[in-house]
C-alpha cells in the first residue's frame, strides 16, 4: 500500500512537473517568436475558440438548464423542510456559480475538446506532420501548444460564465412551476450572488482549461507513431484531465477559496 | 574535383559532410562519408527500397543526428546550435519528403505560405501571393484551396515541394521528387529543379532510378553495401537519357 502511494506520488509529480515544463516552453516560445507567426498563432486560437466553446454551447446551455432546474428545485423544496428556508438563495446561487458551472462545463470541455486536442496532436505524429514542422523550423510550442493554451483557457472561462447564466435563468424559471414550492423574486437570488461566486468561477474556469490543455498537448506529442497510439493518447489524456479537474476542483474549494 | 569526394572546403560550400556515419551495427546505411557540396551542384543518390536513403537524407537535412561525425549546413554544425539558430538555419536547407506532407488543416496555399510566416515578418497576403506564384509554376495553381485530404497525392507533393522552394533555400534535400507524378507534372518539377539549381540551389536527392532526374544533369553515386560510390556507368545511361 506504501509503495503504491509512493509510486502514485512519483507520477504524479513526474507529471505536474512536465506540465510546468509544457507550459515554460510555450510561453518562453511565444516570446522568442513574437515578430513572426503571429498570425497563424492568432488564426489558431480563434479556430481553438470556435470549436471550443462556440461548438459546444448546445450542449453547456441544456446542460446548463438542466442542472440549474434540479439545484433550485431541490434548494426550494428541502432547505424548507429544514427550517433553512432563508438559505434557497444563497446557496442556490452558490452551488450554481461558485461550484457546478466551472466543474460542469470543464468536464465537457474535458470530453470534448480535451480528447480532440490529444487525437489530433498524436495523428500528426502519425502521419508526420511533426516531421514536416521540423522541417520547416516551426516551433510545435509556438505554432500548435500555445494557440490550444490560449484558446482552451478563454474558451473554459466563456463556457462557465454561459452555464452559469443558464443554470440561474433555467433553473429559477423551472422552480416557478413548481407545486408548493415557495416563490422568491429574482431580486432576492441577484442579491444573494457575492462577488467571489464569480471570481470562484473565473478563476477555476481558467485554471481548468489551462490544465486540460497542458494535458491534452502533452499526451498528443508524446504519443508513438502507430495508428493504436492515437486512441491511447486521447484515452490517457481524458483520464488524466477529469482526475486533475476534480481534485484541483477540491483543493481550490476547501484551501484557496473556501478561506 | 569532384564535389562529392572533397575533403578540402570547395568554394561556395552549401554542405559539408565529415566522416558521417548513419546507422548502427548490424544496419550500417553508410560507413564514413567526408563530402563538400557547393551551391549549383547536384547529387543523385541511387539506393533499392529498404536502402537506408531516407535516413541518409534526414541526416544530410540536419532532421536526424549523425551516428558518428558531422554534418555542417552553410558552415554551421546544426547539433552545435541552440535550437532557434536551427530553426533559422532550416530556412536555408530544406527536406522535401518522399510523401508529400502537408498540414492537415491548412490547404495547399496556406501550406505553402507557412514557411514564409514562421520564418519572414510578412503580411499574410504577401505571404499567400508568393506562395501562388510557385503554385503556379509547379502547375497546381488551381488547386490552392484545397485541403491535402483532397488533393491527388501528386498535387500535394508538389504543394510540400513548393512549400520548401518558397524561403529560396540553399540546399533541397529531396526524396524521391518525382514518385507519384505523372510524366507531365514529372517534367514541370525536373524543369523547376533545374531551374532552381541554376540559381546557385545545391540539390541532393535519392531514388531508386533515374526516371526522369536526367534532366538535372546530376552526379550519380551508388549507395550499396553502406557505401556512396560514382557509378561511371549509370553517369553513362543518364548520359544517354538526356539526349
Amino acid at each position: 500500500m506504501r509503495a503504491a502511494t509512493t509510486r502514485l506520488v512519483t507520477r504524479t509529480a513526474s507529471e505536474a512537473f512536465g506540465l510546468g515544463a509544457l507550459l515554460v516552453a510555450a510561453v518562453r516560445a511565444g516570446w522568442q517568436e513574437r515578430r513572426i507567426g503571429g498570425f497563424l498563432v492568432g488564426a489558431a486560437s480563434r479556430r481553438q475558440v470556435y470549436f471550443t466553446a462556440v461548438q459546444a454551447l448546445p450542449l453547456i446551455t441544456l446542460s446548463a438548464v438542466a442542472i440549474g432546474a434540479v439545484i433550485f428545485s431541490e434548494a426550494l423544496t428541502l432547505l424548507p423542510k429544514w427550517g433553512a428556508g432563508g438559505s434557497v438563495p444563497r446557496l442556490s446561487m452558490y452551488m450554481t456559480v461558485g461550484q457546478v458551472a466551472p466543474l460542469l462545463s470543464a468536464l465537457i470541455l474535458v470530453a470534448r475538446s480535451g480528447t480532440a486536442i490529444a487525437a489530433e496532436l498524436a495523428t500528426m505524429r502519425l502521419t508526420r506532420e511533426m516531421d514536416l514542422l521540423d522541417a520547416i523550423g516551426a516551433n510545435p510550442h509556438h505554432l500548435l501548444v500555445l494557440p490550444r493554451l490560449v484558446g482552451m483557457t478563454v474558451s473554459s472561462v466563456a463556457l462557465a460564465l454561459w452555464f452559469a447564466l443558464f443554470s440561474v435563468l433555467g433553473g429559477y424559471t423551472v422552480t416557478r412551476f413548481l407545486p408548493r414550492a415557495t416563490v422568491y423574486p429574482f431580486e432576492r437570488f441577484l442579491e444573494a450572488l457575492a462577488p467571489g461566486d464569480i471570481g470562484a468561477l473565473v478563476a477555476k474556469a481558467a485554471l481548468f482549461g489551462l490544465g486540460t490543455a497542458l494535458i491534452a498537448c502533452a499526451h498528443g506529442l508524446s504519443a508513438g507513431t502507430a495508428a493504436r497510439d492515437v486512441p491511447i493518447a486521447a484515452t490517457r489524456s481524458v483520464v488524466s484531465a477529469l482526475a486533475f479537474c476534480v481534485v484541483a476542483n477540491a483543493i481550490l474549494t476547501i484551501y484557496v477559496l473556501g478561506r | 574535383m569532384s564535389p562529392f569526394t572533397a575533403v578540402p572546403v570547395v568554394e561556395n560550400e552549401v554542405l559539408r559532410a565529415e566522416g558521417l556515419v548513419v546507422g548502427k551495427p548490424p544496419r550500417v546505411v553508410l560507413q564514413p562519408l567526408h563530402l563538400s557540396l557547393p551551391g549549383g551542384a547536384a547529387l543523385l543518390i541511387l539506393a533499392p527500397d529498404g536502402g537506408g536513403k531516407t535516413d541518409l537524407l534526414r541526416t544530410l537535412a540536419g532532421l536526424r543526428p549523425p551516428d558518428s561525425g558531422r554534418v555542417l549546413h552553410l558552415g554551421e554544425d546544426p547539433a552545435a546550435l541552440p535550437p532557434p539558430r536551427v530553426r533559422a538555419l532550416r530556412r536555408r536547407v530544406r527536406m522535401v519528403f518522399r510523401q508529400g506532407v502537408l498540414v492537415h488543416n491548412l490547404t495547399l496555399l496556406e501550406n505553402a505560405a507557412l514557411p514564409l510566416l514562421v520564418h519572414e515578418r510578412v503580411g499574410a497576403a504577401d505571404a499567400r501571393d508568393r506562395a501562388l506564384r510557385i503554385l503556379d509554376s509547379l502547375g497546381i495553381a488551381s488547386s490552392a484551396d484545397l485541403y491535402p485530404a483532397e488533393a491527388p497525392p501528386g498535387v500535394a507533393r508538389r504543394a510540400h515541394l513548393a512549400a520548401a522552394l518558397v524561403v529560396e533555400p540553399a540546399v533541397l534535400v529531396l526524396d524521391q521528387p518525382l514518385s507519384d507524378l505523372d510524366r507531365e507534372a514529372g517534367a514541370l518539377v525536373a524543369d523547376r529543379l533545374r531551374a532552381e539549381r541554376g540559381r546557385g540551389v545545391a540539390l541532393v536527392i535519392a531514388a531508386t532510378g533515374p526516371g526522369g532526374l536526367e534532366r538535372l544533369e546530376p552526379q550519380v553515386l551508388l549507395l550499396e553495401g553502406g557505401t556512396l560510390r560514382p557509378s561511371d556507368t549509370m553517369q553513362g545511361i543518364l548520359a544517354m537519357l538526356q539526349e
